[in-house]
């Protein structure tokens, strides 16, 4: 470090760091675009009854259809958006389709933690047989490429949201489980964890209390920004037509509607622009500001490239 | 052999500019071997790159020269064009670094990068020996030898020959290649035979990581000297070896300066080192030079305060307490105004805060940047 | 070769098998999920069969306990009978060789692009860092990365079909060249249109297959290549950060040597892990664009399967699939070994 002396005040070092990353973070114009745009998603999803209110409130997630022709219709004044094959109206269903997204994103992301956490954290202080397992375990899954098993246990647990959110729950606690086990391999063979032992502290005692807290910090950050990946791989689900029931407002779904709809007529081939192009500007734009913050943080917290 | 006038040079970061280098003078006299001492920060790693043209990013030379002699002419390095850097590079001045396995390259042989010296400086040479043992062999060799003789005849007019490189690489037309591999990986084993290495063809073929640490740094060393360059810097050789080891590398560094004439700028943070190692020393603080004087001097009569706290530093036998220098090293994005040592200077006045003391000559063959004097 | 890479290469095999026997009973878990008449549909090896599901059920032992009922379907696996699929009536494991010419085909475009443009761009913009080719590479690799892969096959083909007029269609051939393809003047080599177009000397198949294939390929590549440039880039800026580049620079090599001999050969590390990796994302998007383009690979009738519930399909390709990345990854591995003399020892 080319010098740079201690002429600052005695701050706590993990609080400067913090401080530091986020004037960093507020720097960065790519972490404030996407922190703008999931601003915006946010609340569009917290706004959501009010923006597109529904019309049977005890099933906001149900798509109005204005009759059941097929043919879809243009943008107009009842339709901001147009309608889908069927008349659903696309309007509503990318603005509850905001709220499904982040179901999916933060329960997903919430189990997989949950799970990864806690077989990871066993994995990695008892060593031995338990961590074997574990590590064959994952294996395995890592072995099928992530749709395709998703795919799977979504036939096998039939078509709802539920079982789209368990299959790619399934799909997803690996990584975080091993990259648990990883850290905790390393903070354990820091000093503090012998001396703790040396003065009786307990195995449950010693992971809460010292081991978790700091492996678990990064982690949290790489899992959260997972959100945009894996609303995009249960959107894929929901377009292949496995996974949430029909008319159900998601964004995956609306552009599976749109799929007899590509090319319009000869004459006019992009006459149903909006039933594809619409919905997928939201995933577009949702997955984006989830992965710019996701690199913004990278590149800020990399101890390289931080102080460039 | 190498002249350094008022180098000012600095870093463009995140955290503001960084004045890494401010007027630096440093004389490097043929046939010494002279020492450079300061702590982390005080730029001498910075200015011995610089002597190699060496600039990274987001480092730029602000002012003051470099000038580089040799053979009856000189070169300015701060003005030199790439490829003339890149031929004085390991021909004309070479390197070596603190760390010696990361200055070797973990996916390529110990004989690669060698070879890769001796051929980018002395392909010459070797082309025609090669040519010669071909020439011996054509009245015996089919077609294979008369191809190696084509592809080397091209190579010795010009050694980036596109169609030789090209061709190189297939089967037949490339059978020249094993034969200049053999002969560098002849003059590989040679030097690390010189270097002391026991074993020298193994470790030829070896990769770096199945060395040791004196051993690596010991084909750090022959991969410097290969080519026998008039000026050698070596940056804290031995920091991260062995006190036994070191001992027998700076031997070896010593031998070697001997064998092959070379000047040598040897830059430690140790005195002790620098006692043993060199003819004369520069003291360099916070990215100037303080002091420059012959060794003896500065160990019996240091002038510069710096010097002297040093000095003092230095744990002795017999003596009970240690005397740490006060204060620490200063922040180069804003060092203290005039003087940077004047905040930890026991003999500061007014004038120390106003203005940079530039270096004089209060006696005979010692220079001093300091207001003392 | 050294023996310590052979001795890498034996250790790395011995590897696979508990992968791959874990690969199985995890399959087979999952067909616990099913009755015991969707189980049947798993040995049913013809249409004669189908219609005996109580005997199937029987003769394989359907209702006996756990461990029994897994060494017979492991048994029937190895020995090829992976079923019946219902959506293209014939036996699981013949759908899968009928279709995987087409998607080879796709992959031996797709995959070497990838690669290639993936490999040039990242380096470029490593060297050229927070210049303007850099950002440019980087803001396109990231709208690549965040677009679902289904929208860029939508928007593709209503681009590049619907609006041109149909240059690039959707599909393998057009109606003439599918009917000319299956006529006996045109002998089947290896199921891969181009090729056997070629082989046979029809030029116009040839052009007809491959202007069916260009937006598969796109959409395939455009997903890959922004994974595999944003590795590319990260990994060369490290090798360039490190003391041996320093060391090559002051050797006197020239720029071109230091970057792509010294940097290069270390940069390729972690993107020749990637390789492997891209080998899952390959398969995952060839599942989403052959269904968009109603190409008939292998994705295309997993997707059919899915959406029928034909249980023997959908397990019978993700066995596939498990199978062949677990051997690109032991490919890749070897490959690793090979470039990188550390890694041997482990």
């Amino acid at each position: 470090m080319l010098g740079l002396g201690l002429n600052r005040r005695r701050v706590a070092p993990r609080l400067r760091e913090i401080r530091f990353t986020l004037r960093r973070l507020r720097s960065s114009p790519l972490s404030i675009a996407g922190m703008a745009i999931i601003a915006v998603f946010i609340a569009i999803a917290i706004l959501a009854p009010v923006l597109a209110p529904p019309p049977d409130p005890n099933r906001p997630f149900n798509i109005p259809r204005d009759g059941f022709a097929s043919e879809p219709r243009p943008p107009s004044p009842q339709h901001i958006f147009g309608t889908a094959e069927g008349q659903y109206d696309i309007y509503y269903g990318v603005i509850w389709g905001t709220r499904t997204a982040f179901t999916i994103g933060i329960v997903v992301v919430g189990a997989s933690l949950l799970i990864g956490i806690i077989l990871g954290s066993l994995s990695g202080y008892y060593g031995g047989l338990v961590d074997n397992i574990l590590m064959r375990v994952t294996d395995v899954i890592f072995a099928f490429p992530g749709l395709i098993l998703a795919v799977a246990f979504s036939v096998a647990l039939g078509r709802s949201m539920e079982s789209v959110m368990l299959a790619v729950t399934l799909v997803s606690w690996p990584t975080y489980a091993r990259i648990l086990r990883g850290d905790i391999l390393q903070v354990k063979q820091e000093t503090f964890v012998e001396a703790s032992k040396t003065l009786g502290g307990s195995d449950y005692w010693i992971i809460t209390r010292h081991i978790l807290p700091n492996a678990i910090y990064p982690l949290f950050i790489v899992a959260t920004l997972d959100i945009g990946s894996i609303v995009l791989l249960a959107a894929a689900l929901s377009f292949l037509g496995i996974g949430v029931p029909l008319g159900y407002a998601d964004w995956g779904q609306l552009i599976s509607l749109a799929r007899n709809w590509i090319v319009g007529p000869p004459n006019d081939p992009l006459k149903y622009w909006h039933t594809w192009t619409i919905p997928g500007l939201f995933i577009l734009l949702f997955v984006l500001g989830w992965n710019l913050l996701g690199d913004a943080f990278r590149d800020i917290l990399d101890p390289k490239i931080r102080r460039r | 052999m190498a002249e350094v006038q008022d180098l000012t040079l600095r870093y463009y970061t995140y955290e503001g500019v960084v004045k890494a280098l401010e007027r630096v003078n440093l004389v490097v006299r043929t046939g010494e071997t002279l020492g450079v001492v300061g702590e982390t920060g005080s730029g001498k790693t910075v200015t011995a790159l610089a002597i190699m043209g060496i600039v990274l990013p987001p480092g730029k030379i602000e002012e003051g020269s470099i000038i580089l002699h040799h053979d009856g002419g000189y070169i300015e390095v701060t003005k030199a064009r790439v490829d003339v850097l890149q031929r004085i590079r390991g021909r004309l001045v070479a390197m070596i670094f603190q760390e010696p396995s990361q200055a070797l390259n973990p996916v390529y042989t110990i004989e690669d990068q060698i070879g890769e010296a001796y051929l980018t400086h002395m392909h010459g040479e070797i082309y025609t020996k090669a040519h010669q043992e071909v020439e011996r062999d054509i009245e015996r060799g089919g077609i294979k030898v008369r191809i190696e003789r084509l592809m080397l005849r091209r190579l010795l007019r010009n050694p980036n020959d596109r169609l030789a490189n090209f061709l190189g690489r297939l089967p037949l037309l490339g059978a020249y290649r094993s034969r200049v591999k053999r002969i560098v990986r002849g003059m590989v084993v040679d030097m690390l035979r010189q270097m002391d290495v026991p074993d020298p063809e193994r470790v030829a073929s070896s990769y770096p990581h199945e060395l040791s640490g004196g051993m690596k740094q010991r084909a750090v060393i022959a991969m410097a000297l290969a080519c026998r360059p008039a000026l050698l810097i070596a940056d804290e050789p031995t920091t991260s070896l062995d006190v036994t080891i070191e001992a027998q590398i700076l031997e070896l560094i010593r031998r070697m300066k001997v064998r092959y004439d070379t000047t040598v700028l040897f830059i430690t943070h140790d005195l002790g080192l620098i006692a043993e190692m060199a003819d004369r020393v520069a003291v360099m603080y916070a990215g100037s030079v303080v002091e420059v004087a012959d060794v003896k001097s500065i160990f019996s009569r240091p002038l510069h305060p710096y010097t002297q706290a040093l000095l003092r530093a230095i744990p002795r036998i017999g003596v009970r307490e240690l005397t740490p220098i006060e204060g620490t090293i200063p922040n180069l994005v804003n060092p203290p105004s005039g003087c940077r040592f004047h905040p930890r200077c026991p003999y500061a006045f007014e004038k120390c805060k106003l203005e940079q003391p530039q270096l004089t000559m209060p006696e005979e063959g010692r220079l001093v940047a300091c207001h003392l004097y | 070769m050294s023996s310590d890479l052979r001795s890498y290469i034996v250790r790395r095999i011995i590897m696979v098998i508990p992968v791959l026997l874990g690969v199985s009973i995890l399959i087979f878990s999952v067909v616990q999920l099913f009755s015991p008449v969707e189980r049947a549909s798993l040995f049913i090896r013809s249409e004669r069969e189908a219609s005996n599901v109580a005997g199937i059920i029987r003769k394989y032992g359907l209702d006996q306990p756990i461990h029994i009922q897994y060494v017979n379907w492991l048994s029937e696996v190895l020995r090829g009978n992976l079923g019946w699929s219902k959506v293209v009536s014939r036996p699981v494991l013949e759908a899968l060789l009928t279709f995987l010419p087409a998607t080879v085909e796709l992959t031996i475009y797709a995959a070497p692009l990838t690669i290639i443009l993936g490999i040039y761009l990242g380096k470029k913009a490593a060297v050229h860092k927070d210049k303007a080719i850099d950002h440019l590479t980087r803001t396109l690799a990231i709208v690549g990365w965040s677009m679902p892969t289904f929208w860029l096959a939508i928007m593709l083909l209503a681009i590049f079909y619907g609006y041109t007029g149909g240059i690039f269609p959707p599909d393998r051939l057009s109606v003439e060249a599918a009917v000319y393809v299956q006529s006996p003047q045109f002998t089947r080599y290896t199921g891969i249109n181009t090729i056997d177009a070629l082989l046979n000397g029809q030029l116009w198949v040839f052009v007809d297959a491959l202007r069916h294939i260009v937006l598969p390929t796109l959409t395939l590549v455009t997903v890959q290549v922004a994974l595999l440039m944003r590795v590319m880039r990260s990994s060369m800026l490290e090798a360039l950060g490190q003391g041996y580049v320093l060391a090559a620079r002051a050797k006197g090599l020239d720029e071109r040597t230091v970057v792509d001999k010294h940097a290069g050969r270390n940069a390729m590390i972690p993107v020749i892990t990637l390789s492997g990796l891209l080998v899952a994302s390959m398969l995952n998007g060839v599942v989403i664009t052959e269904t968009v383009f109603n190409y008939k690979g292998v994705g295309w009738w997993f997707v059919r399967a899915a959406s029928q519930l034909d249980i023997p399909s959908v397990l019978g390709f993700s066995m596939f699939a498990a199978v062949l990345f677990v051997m690109a990854n032991l490919i890749v591995d070897i490959l690793y070994a090979y470039i990188d003399p550390r890694i041997r020892l482990t």
